[in-house]
């Protein structure tokens, strides 16, 4: 399908070229990313000025706006790369010649949940990133809107009971309870590939003794856990979130370990490896440059289904007052401060439930499709 | 078989104590003094040497771990709870069975419900049966579980008024109840609940056991059957159920510390005096000796949870013997 | 305490009854058969359960709410503009001129619950309990002025009297020495280091109108009626303390008329929303008992300033506060503006000249550039000397109104040019800290008093003793004098002038910034009569409490 003037029209409008090639799930995702990208643009534009160069009383230099700025030409320019991508394949690299990583592209192509969970964690990354410019409000100006209103054209989720932007709010919220889950995810991989590769690796009584901490991890509630010392600790103002994101990360690494683990079983017999032995390297490079990058694509199945599930143990801790410590507000804490108005103003704990519902869908479905394209024995079918 | 469970029991044992001291390096390394709370500005000094006296807080760290573990190993004495001043075993037997009968009941209907929903998935493969299944268990599986407690609590309790909102049983009628009206009246409060716990579980284990089905069915000794002329229906629940059934029964026992981190927002929301509502009491009073042994349960729990899936493994699959 | 009820309702009814003629009467039941107390049973629900019952050691609201109705005092309370102290378990006292005794004369006819008669021994038994530094009781301090070794005096087997070592306030002295006694012959045979958690608290022998019938821990309490039981006995059959931990399923417990009482509200919206949707529900207003305040740390320079002070304080627009936090949707205000941190209930000693500064922007910025804060670098925050105005407000997690609260005050002090940082920290971390004096301000919540004792709060530090409650630090000699006399003076008509021009020293140096003073509601079923809900306690005489036969709902 070389050169299908259809698959051209994406060259103008990434997205359309999928669409009118009959590959509707891309095609409206990358639509709708367009849109996002179209939305942030039109909305930020009038602000931009005072987005980037706040005058002083804001206090200095404005961080966000600029990150915002420049993922905004990224996510564009991975748009663009696709819809070129889509419209002149390389058919110059037959499969033989394919890389792992393109083989396993191919498959995951083929998933449509697996594809779908992938634009909207896109999109998810995406309105974070943007948010300087796609939020309508300041998150916690009070009274930019009547008090207590529900959904409407001017307030799209309705405001709460300050007249403030929920949807600014929910915005704004979706950065902390994201970034809490990728950067606990992060810790847990990291901690869990090198815990499992090692304890693979030595063999003997360190295994022994690795796996069996891996097991006393395991037979404790990760909530109970997390709950404990959390509540022991008794984190306050900012450091409340570093804790957490560190009790979270610490807590969710058995998966990796016993998976990455059961990989260097096998990859350490391998002849490369011996090589390597042979050549006098020393473990911590074995392990660190030859056993983990062939062990990362479990690892990276893992993280995706683990942020989800960080996103709601994060939630749960906030229902339980020993989450992230205000006036840091994150969906969790935002549905937690809705529970009171839940027979009343139901919106303000509806929508941040939906978001994480969203949210933690959006990274299990991608999660799953990446499983199955990494799984060599699903490929054949 | 019973040389193979004897022999984890006594695996486990280490295991258990272990736990019990990573609460004790926890609280050791907070901030503040356990019993802090019962301190005012105005407690005097005799009242808070007193005080911490009798909680044996005058004993440098060492000798109070070494105090409780021996207590523990030689006579199961975990203590007093610092708050209610009782032995904790004893607020612990109160409790541990009302978890228990929560998360059985619960892991029961998930085990049905699961493999049911999973099965069939895995016949209509790829159909739409199969597809609404996907997306609706992945709904509900990525639902924050007082979200879905709330929800559940403000339909079929408040609005459709079918199953009581909160509590074991009902406390006006129940003294006046038939024993049999009694068993009824406790299942309809264990619906709620149970629901709330088990609906996340179960859409993870129709998924789990689609795949691990699907897989099956592609194997070789499948294919043989098939090829027998053997019916679909019989292949799929004769041959092929017994060996996907496998690795959904590991999964249901590693699930049970999720269940147990479930059990704690849900005891709180539908005031089921289990284990996980005792021990947020017992994180937000701080009541130290009353924490060890929610940690030591829970753990003892899970082993328990684990060597019963390998248990029923061996009824499984016949090809497993321990020896 | 006595009840009108029945006699004076009755002769109400029969007198409305005259009037209306006729009547459908069963002859046998004057005042209309219909309005018979019937044996219902009530349910309440609970946030925690009770923890212990015995008076001398329990700690939590919940468990006082149950040894009220359990066991009785030398005292009864009561509560009408000031605290009141009508004959307990002791008939009459004598309390002389000089403050410096009170003796009490026991009931003969009082008796606990398994017929053993409730004498002078039990009473020397409780206090000795609660002085004994073994036992640990809260309220240890209750003892500190009594006479001899802290403890009363024996005179015979009805008859025992406290002495002080000096004269002071004589509610406070009425309500410490109104603790609920507890049996001698049913405890002494356990130890004293521990009485929480014993078999008595399984089965306690009781002095007051109900006794414990069973209790599932962490689920249900049922009270029943004790037949010994010497004062009012209870019509209702069995009241049931159900605990629900979760605010919401109270509500919807409520709302679905399967609970017939939860203590409080969270939000004014749910006060209008059980309106609607329940009308059955009464809503009962427990008066003016906890008050929210920004205290200003005067340690720290920002705020050593009186006139920077009320500045703040004019910044600051309570009403909104009250208006977007504290109002229902129909207007009922449950917050009032505060001036003090003495509760509007004690009418006694209210000021006439005490009038909260006014919510002026204007005034405020005037003042603070009278000061010399301004904002000389434009970067929207006043300062002076090159010093910011800028500091972190502190408050506790976990209090939703709180949090709120500040997120308002942060606005209004930012349109001033004063930058609040919020920061919240757990609540015993918090209170460690008002105490240390480690933070800069501080929105904090002060639960009232039913007497008045200023000593802690606002008395500056002395050499040879540290006032850890008074969180600001404050310090005024003209203030200590009258905290020193005010407290000298047992007669409330004579100290009510002291403590009024007290309060009215402090609002003006306003080491707090008083926000509001808060009242709760009560949600309880409209069959309930006479249901005492006041600002002593929500569960208060229960042997007073009745439903009209008429209108019983649960005939078991």
């Amino acid at each position: 399908m070389s050169a299908d003037p259809k698959a051209r029209m994406g060259l103008v409008v990434p997205g359309l070229g999928h669409l009118l090639t009959g590959d509707v799930k891309n095609g409206v995702g990358m639509l709708l990313e367009l849109g996002v990208l179209l939305l942030a643009l039109v909305l930020g534009l009038p602000r931009i000025g005072s987005l980037l160069f706040p005058d002083a009383s804001a206090g200095g230099f404005a961080l966000h706006p600029w990150v915002a700025l420049l993922s905004w030409f990224g996510f564009a320019a991975l748009l663009w790369y696709f819809a070129r991508q889509h419209a002149q394949p390389d058919k110059n690299v037959s499969r033989e010649n394919q890389s792992q990583w393109q083989l396993v592209w191919r498959q995951f192509k083929k998933n449509r949940m697996g594809v779908i969970g992938l634009h909207c964690v896109v999109l998810l990354a995406m309105v974070t990133l943007l948010t300087p410019f796609l939020a309508p409000h300041d998150p916690d100006l009070l009274d930019v809107g009547p008090q207590k209103s529900s959904p409407s054209l001017s307030f799209l989720m309705g405001t709460d009971e300050f007249g403030r932007d929920m949807l600014s709010r929910l915005l704004y919220g979706a950065r902390i309870s994201l970034s809490i889950g990728f950067l606990a995810v992060v810790i847990s991989g990291t901690f869990g590939a090198i815990w499992g590769a090692m304890s693979g690796y030595f063999g003997g009584r360190v295994d022994t003794v690795m796996v069996w901490l891996t097991d006393f991890m395991l037979s404790m509630p990760r909530l109970v856990l997390v709950l404990t010392i959390v509540g022991l600790f008794r984190p306050s103002g900012a450091g409340g979130i570093y804790l957490i994101v560190l009790v979270l990360g610490l807590t969710g690494w058995m998966g990796v370990s016993r998976i990455v683990r059961g990989l260097v079983l096998s990859l350490k017999e391998q002849d490369f490896i011996q090589a390597a032995r042979a050549l006098g390297q020393q473990p911590s490079i074995i392990i660190l440059k030859h056993l983990i990058p062939n062990a990362i694509a479990p690892v990276i199945v893992h993280a995706t289904l683990g942020v989800g599930n960080t996103i709601l143990t994060e939630a749960a801790l906030s229902f339980l007052g020993l989450g992230v410590p205000p006036p840091i507000s994150t969906w969790g804490s935002i549905v937690n401060d809705g529970r009171e108005f839940l027979r009343t103003l139901p919106w303000i704990a509806a929508f941040p439930g939906l978001l994480i519902v969203f949210a933690v869908t959006s990274f299990n479905m991608l999660g799953d499709g990446l499983r199955d394209a990494l799984d060599p024995k699903l490929r054949s079918r | 078989m019973l040389n193979y469970i004897l022999r984890r029991l006594l695996l486990a044992v280490p295991l258990t104590l272990a736990v019990v001291t990573l609460l004790f390096v926890l609280v050791e390394l907070a901030p503040g003094n356990a019993a802090d709370k019962f301190f005012t500005p105005e407690t005097p000094p005799e009242v808070r040497e007193l005080i911490e006296k009798k909680w044996g807080l005058d004993r440098p760290a060492h000798e109070r771990y070494f105090l409780m573990m021996k207590n523990i190993m030689l006579s199961a004495d975990f203590g007093r709870s610092m708050v209610q001043e009782k032995p904790v075993t004893e607020i612990i037997a109160e409790t541990l069975p009302n978890t228990v009968v929560l998360s059985l009941v619960t892991l029961l209907v998930v085990f049905v419900v699961g493999v049911l929903l999973g099965t069939i998935q895995a016949v209509r493969k790829y159909g739409l049966t199969d597809n609404v299944i996907t997306a609706v268990s992945l709904f509900f599986y990525s639902m924050p579980e007082f979200w879905l407690a709330l929800m559940l609590m403000l339909v079929f309790a408040l609005k459709l008024k079918w199953l009581p909102a909160s509590g074991m049983y009902d406390v006006v009628l129940y003294e006046y109840l038939t024993p049999l009206a009694r068993i009824q009246d406790r299942l309809m409060h264990l619906v709620l609940p149970g629901l709330a716990l088990g609906i996340a579980h179960s859409a993870g284990t129709a998924r789990y056991m689609r795949s691990s089905l699907l897989e099956v069915v592609g194997q070789d000794y499948i294919r043989t059957a098939r090829a027998k002329g053997v019916s679909e229906r019989r292949v799929v629940f004769r041959h092929a159920m017994r060996n996907a059934l496998i690795p959904v029964i590991t999964l249901m026992g590693l699930s049970l510390p999720v269940m147990f981190s479930g059990s704690v927002i849900v005891e709180s929301i539908f005031a089921w005096p289990g284990m996980g509502r005792l021990i947020i009491t017992a994180i937000h009073t701080q009541d130290v000796p009353l924490l060890a042994a929610c940690f030591f349960f829970f753990a003892v729990l899970v082993v328990l949870g684990n060597l019963l899936a390998d248990v029923m493994y061996a009824v499984v699959d016949p090809r497993i013997r321990f020896s | 305490m006595l009840r009108p009820r029945p006699e004076l309702l009755l002769t109400l009814l029969a007198l409305t009854c005259f009037s209306c003629g006729g009547g459908g009467h069963r002859p046998d039941a004057p005042g209309g058969g219909s309005d018979e107390p019937g044996a219902d049973t009530l349910v309440f629900a609970r946030q925690s359960d009770s923890e212990s019952l015995i008076s001398v050691v329990y700690q939590s609201a919940s468990d006082n709410d149950l040894i009220v109705n359990m066991f009785e005092s030398l005292t009864d309370s009561s509560f009408d503009c000031r605290l009141e102290h009508p004959p307990g378990l002791a008939e009459r006292y004598e309390h002389p001129e000089d403050g410096l005794s009170i003796t009490y004369h026991l009931r003969k006819d009082a008796v606990w619950s398994d017929g053993t008669p409730i004498t002078a021994a039990d009473v020397a038994f409780t206090y000795d309990l609660i002085a004994d530094p073994a036992v640990a009781s809260p309220r240890i301090s209750y003892t500190e002025k009594m006479l001899p070794d802290a403890r009363p005096r024996v005179l015979d087997d009805h008859t025992v009297r406290f002495e002080f070592t000096q004269a002071y306030d004589r509610q406070t002295q009425m309500s410490h020495t109104g603790m609920a006694i507890v049996p001698k012959h049913a405890l002494e045979k356990y130890d004293r280091a521990s009485l929480r958690g014993t078999d008595f608290e399984k089965d306690p022998v009781v002095s007051g109108p109900w006794k414990l019938h069973s209790w599932e821990k962490g689920q249900a309490i049922v009270l029943t009626p004790n037949d010994e039981y010497f004062g009012q006995k209870p019509t209702l059959r069995r009241v049931i303390f159900k605990t629900v931990p979760e605010y919401a399923a109270r509500v919807i417990e409520l709302e679905g008329n399967t609970v017939d009482m939860i203590e409080s509200f969270q939000t004014v919206d749910d006060i209008a929303a059980m309106k609607k949707n329940n009308p059955e529900i009464e809503m009962y207003r427990r008066g003016w008992r906890f008050m929210d305040y920004v205290g200003w740390n005067l340690r720290n320079p920002l705020f050593q300033d009186k006139q920077v002070r009320q500045a703040l304080t004019l910044a600051i627009d309570r009403d909104k506060i009250i208006n977007d936090l504290l109002t229902t949707q129909d207007g009922e205000k449950l917050g009032k503006v505060a001036v003090s941190w003495i509760t509007p209930e004690l009418c006694d000693y209210e000021s006439q000249n005490l009038k909260p500064f006014p919510y002026d922007l204007e005034k405020a910025k005037q003042m603070l550039d009278a000061r010399g804060w301004t904002d000389s670098d434009g970067d929207g925050v006043r300062d002076k000397n090159g010093k910011p105005f800028r500091f972190v407000l502190l408050t506790n997690t976990g209090n939703q109104r709180r949090a709120k609260a500040s997120i308002i005050i942060q606005a209004n002090l930012k349109a001033v040019g004063v930058e609040a940082q919020l920061q919240s920290v757990e609540s015993n971390n918090f209170f460690e800290r008002l105490r240390k004096k480690d933070y800069e301000a501080a929105l904090a919540g002060w639960s009232a008093g039913l007497f008045v004792d200023p000593t802690e709060l606002w008395h500056s530090d002395t050499p040879d003793h540290t006032y850890e409650f008074n969180f600001t630090s404050y310090s005024n000699p003209r203030a200590d004098e009258l905290i020193e006399r005010g407290m000298a003076t047992p007669d409330l008509e004579a100290v009510a002038p002291i403590w009024q021009e007290l309060q009215e020293v402090i609002y003006d140096d306003q080491p707090y910034t008083f926000l509001y003073w808060r009242d709760e509601v009560v949600g309880l079923h409209q069959r309930v009569r006479d249901p005492q809900i006041n600002i002593l306690s929500t569960f208060k005489g229960l042997n007073d409490w009745w439903v009209p036969s008429s209108e019983v709902k649960f005939s078991h």
